[in-house]
């Protein structure tokens, strides 16, 4: 059984477990605006001083969410690598195959992939190494766009 | 070959750039955007290097500035309608028209023309009666001295069409008392880059076959397509700022009720990729790429704004002047070639480009459909047909 729209797809991740322990912990963002390209997820594992004016990322995951159009994520998934230290494409279970077959396109561009079924089931294909954002501008906007977040949704364990 | 600025929101950038560091030769002034007092009052030297388009596309919507010229068809006629501009409203802004063209000694006298959509039957006489024969009878009433150009709006169907090409051409080229063409195609816009392999074929055919007519051709509203296009050697390639003035649209001469501007991604060309990229790209093209050199070339606008601190946005003056430069010089150097030696130029740095493309590509950069190499491949064919098609290969 596939997903009917993308909407029940973002939504039965972001409730599956695999999710959950992501952002538990961490502070998220859904479709951030202002960056490059509009991913639907970004986690954030930060530490912020006390006073909250200065933010510290430790690891920034984007995740672009798809049915099937692989290539299409793939592409929108390099733009989050500006800005996150990983970047994942997220496909239904059902149209998997047709992402897998090219798993080194993925590989090569270092984007992780993974896949998630009706029932909220994740299995990762493959799991990008964590690199240095590559605009070092977006990284800037991206922090302050976390600072203003965070104030109003940071897990204590965030605060140094 | 020579690279005139095709006017729009901002010209003022275009006229830095050719006053103030010798990119292009001239200016195709665009009445849209700027005022009859604007326009007369530019310096001579500046207005006998540049021509004036009227710009007629839609003769009853004065958009922008078009209501200042008291030849445009919808003041003219007090309210343009085409079964209404009778002969002596077509003589009257005919006459006033080529006066204007005249006295501010443009290098060219433009005989405009209407857009029009795909594949009218009557196009010929349409614009014959309208604008061709009023013009053309001006001018001699003028004793105009320069030379005197067609303006042709023609649409993507018009130039693959091989019966309506081959109309088209019979007609321009049979008519008495014009020096040469100015052509521009609408293609709809689908994408950045032109990616259609039979537009390009025809409409490299299209413009040889008017060069060995012995008319002028002037190509206006161009991406860096003209690049490819230099092989069919065009007198005039445009180059513009804005994606309305290097891609036709006729939207920009409607009248828009309420016009929701979105601003364009700040993009800046690469002359090695022959693509204007997402300026968010930069570094990570940058790195893919150390074995094969900078290919960004320096100049004062790069110093500018690569650095750190730099805050990319479309309205900066840089973005364009920096295109204007690096573009302009691009085509100079392929003006000192001739026929097939700059097809052999073009066809290689097509090549080096795709090799470039497929090295970052190697390196894990996905780059998006607007800043990416898709179009190299079509270009390189449509070059290559038409290299066949003239012998040179």
């Amino acid at each position: 059984m596939s997903f009917r729209t993308e909407k029940d797809l973002f939504e039965t991740a972001l409730n599956s477990s695999y999710f959950q322990q992501l952002v538990n912990q961490a502070v998220f963002l859904i479709e951030p605006q202002g960056l490059f390209g509009v991913p639907d997820l970004v986690v954030a594992h930060i530490k912020l001083s006390k006073a909250k004016e200065r933010v510290r990322v430790q690891k920034t995951m984007a995740f672009e969410m798809k049915l099937h159009n692989w290539k299409r994520a793939l592409v929108q998934a390099f733009r989050y690598q500006a800005f996150a230290t990983m970047s994942f494409v997220v496909l239904d279970d059902a149209y998997i195959q047709r992402a897998t077959k090219h798993l080194e396109k993925f590989q090569i561009a270092n984007i992780g992939l993974l896949s998630i079924n009706k029932q909220g089931v994740v299995i990762s294909h493959y799991f990008p190494r964590p690199n240095e954002p590559y605009s070092v501008q977006l990284r800037v906007t991206f922090n302050h766009m976390l600072l203003a977040s965070a104030e109003l949704r940071c897990p204590e364990s965030a605060f140094e | 070959m020579e690279i005139f600025h095709q006017l729009g929101h901002n010209f003022n950038w275009n006229v830095e750039s050719l006053h103030d560091d010798n990119a292009g030769d001239g200016l195709i002034l665009a009445p849209r955007y700027m005022k009859r007092e604007r326009v007369e009052g530019m310096s001579l030297v500046l207005r006998e290097r540049s021509f004036f388009d009227p710009q007629f596309f839609l003769p009853n919507t004065q958009r922008g500035q078009l209501a200042s010229y008291n030849f445009f068809p919808d003041v003219v006629a007090d309210g343009f309608e085409t079964s209404e501009y009778s002969d002596s409203l077509a003589q009257e802004g005919a006459l006033r028209c080529v006066r204007f063209q005249i006295e501010n000694w443009f290098r060219y006298i433009i005989i405009p023309t209407r857009h029009v959509s795909g594949m009218p039957s009557n196009y010929q006489s349409m614009q014959e009666n309208m604008f061709v024969l009023p013009f053309l009878e001006a001018c001699q009433r003028l004793s105009a001295s320069q030379p005197i150009v067609l303006q042709m709006v023609v649409t993507e169907h018009m130039l693959k069409d091989e019966a309506y090409f081959n109309n088209l051409l019979n007609w321009v080229t049979g008519l008495r008392g014009i020096s040469g063409v100015y052509l521009i195609v609408d293609h709809g816009g689908r994408s950045k880059q032109v990616k259609d392999l039979d537009l390009l074929i025809a409409l490299l055919k299209f413009v040889d076959y008017l060069k060995q007519n012995d008319l002028i051709v002037i190509l206006g509203y161009l991406n860096t397509e003209a690049f490819l296009l230099s092989i069919a050697h065009p007198n005039v390639i445009p180059i513009g700022s804005y994606e309305g003035t290097r891609i036709f649209n006729i939207k920009y001469f409607q009248e828009q009720e309420q016009l929701i501007i979105r601003g364009p991604t700040p993009r800046i060309y690469v002359p090695m990729l022959l693509q204007l990229i997402n300026h968010n790209y930069i570094n990570v093209v940058r790195r893919a790429t150390t074995a094969q050199g900078d290919l960004f070339e320096e100049n004062q606008y790069k110093a500018i704004m690569f650095k750190p601190t730099y805050q990319w946005h479309f309205s900066k003056a840089e973005l364009y002047k920096d295109y204007f430069t690096v573009f302009s010089n691009q085509l100079r150097q392929l003006a000192s070639y001739k026929d097939r030696e700059r097809y052999q130029v073009v066809s290689q740095k097509i090549q080096d480009a795709i090799g470039l493309f497929t090295t970052i590509e190697g390196r894990g950069v996905v780059l998006d459909a607007d800043s990416d190499g898709s179009h190299l491949p079509i270009w390189l064919t449509a070059a290559n047909e038409f290299a066949i098609s003239k012998s040179w290969r």
